[in-house]
């Protein structure tokens, strides 16, 4: 096993260059997703924390 | 209990600041305010004590006892008298003054915006909106009772369609990402296919090459995927930004589901991509591969 994880580094080191772009491409793109699934979760969080027992009264009309 | 409200901005923003006039006496039925008690003393007592959510109070470097004039909010004036901790709730961003200062500073005496209303347990909650609606019907402005939550989704409903197209936007970027990783894998197979030939001339099986290269691409969508993931929690920690529109203000969240998923995300990447590649670079014939060998 430790024998193939060492050809496994050992290909993936030969081409650094394109190993570094290619994981930074995944970095890049996973920022974008974590940040934008974040948005979601806080909204999402919002809606899970309101009051169950809890009634707003608001102008009619409005939303 | 009345409450008055006031936002910075009507429209939908990223730099939202709301005041909620609330009754200092009545406020912790409905809101969770974990301040020290002084703090407490000093906003039910003080005309123009204020307590301040934790995110709003960093975005803008508030300490306790601060004097604060909101420029934006028709000049209101008054002092940070306790910080409310952060927790990711409606607090976070909100900034609590007395309902009678609010009134006289600045929406006007006896005027308030909304109610909110606490229904006793055991009692029937959807029961008792048809009769909160009929006893206000004789009031100036006709009234429409919901839940909190239900009311919290009719007000976001705009940011939330954008909310929504943001989701789609994020799987889109795994996508383009998931062919950038196939491309690169595909790239270097042609590189190696001599290479390949020859494992396999010596009796190397094909599922352990393809598990070789799949491996390969794994640790990418890892490395990449623990420095992408790693910058979005630090950015999101560092952020202030206060999404929201009509009061209602939210901030993005990382939980640890949220994170879990990021994961996964990233190394289904690496391996969803390398799988064909290496699939089709170790089922091609050794002679074919052979003759690139020098």
């Amino acid at each position: 096993m430790i024998r193939f994880a060492r050809l496994v580094w050992r290909n993936a080191w030969r081409s650094r260059t394109r190993t570094l772009l290619t994981a930074s491409g995944v970095a890049v793109s996973l920022l974008a997703f974590t940040v934008l699934r974040a948005v979601d979760a806080g909204m999402q969080g919002l809606f899970d924390r309101a009051g169950s027992d809890t009634l707003v009264v608001f102008q009619d009309g409005r939303y | 209990m009345p409450v008055g409200v006031m936002v910075s901005d009507c429209r939908a923003s990223l730099d939202l600041v709301t005041v909620h006039g609330v009754e200092p006496e009545r406020v912790r039925a409905f809101r969770d305010l974990p301040v020290p008690p002084e703090a407490w003393r000093a906003f039910a007592s003080e005309d123009a004590a204020a307590l301040v959510g934790g995110t709003l109070a960093r975005r803008y470097g508030w300490q306790p006892g601060d004097q604060v004039t909101l420029t934006r909010l028709s000049n209101l004036s008054f002092t940070v008298r306790g910080i409310v901790p952060e927790g990711g709730g409606v607090t976070d961003q909100i900034i609590y003054l007395p309902l009678r200062f609010l009134q006289t500073a600045a929406v006007g005496q006896g005027i308030c915006n909304q109610l909110w209303v606490k229904v006793k347990p055991g009692r029937d909650t959807a029961g008792t909106v048809p009769i909160i609606d009929a006893a206000m019907r004789g009031h100036a402005v006709k009234t429409h009772t919901r839940l909190e939550e239900g009311f919290l989704r009719d007000t976001t409903a705009d940011v939330r369609r954008l909310v929504e197209l943001l989701q789609v936007l994020a799987w889109v970027a795994v996508g383009v990402v998931l062919l950038a990783v196939a491309n690169a894998i595909a790239i270097t197979m042609r590189e190696r296919t001599g290479e390949l030939a020859v494992m396999r001339t010596l009796g190397y099986p094909r599922p352990l090459l393809a598990g070789l290269i799949t491996a390969e691409a794994f640790g990418v969508g890892l490395l990449g995927g623990a420095a992408g993931i790693g910058g979005a929690a630090w950015l999101l920690t560092q952020g202030t930004v206060g999404i929201g529109i009509e009061g209602v203000v939210f901030r993005p969240q990382l939980a640890s589901a949220g994170l879990v998923e990021a994961l996964a995300v990233a190394v289904a990447v690496g391996v969803a991509g390398a799988l064909p590649p290496a699939l089709f670079a170790v089922h091609r014939p050794i002679v074919e591969g052979l003759r690139r060998v020098d």
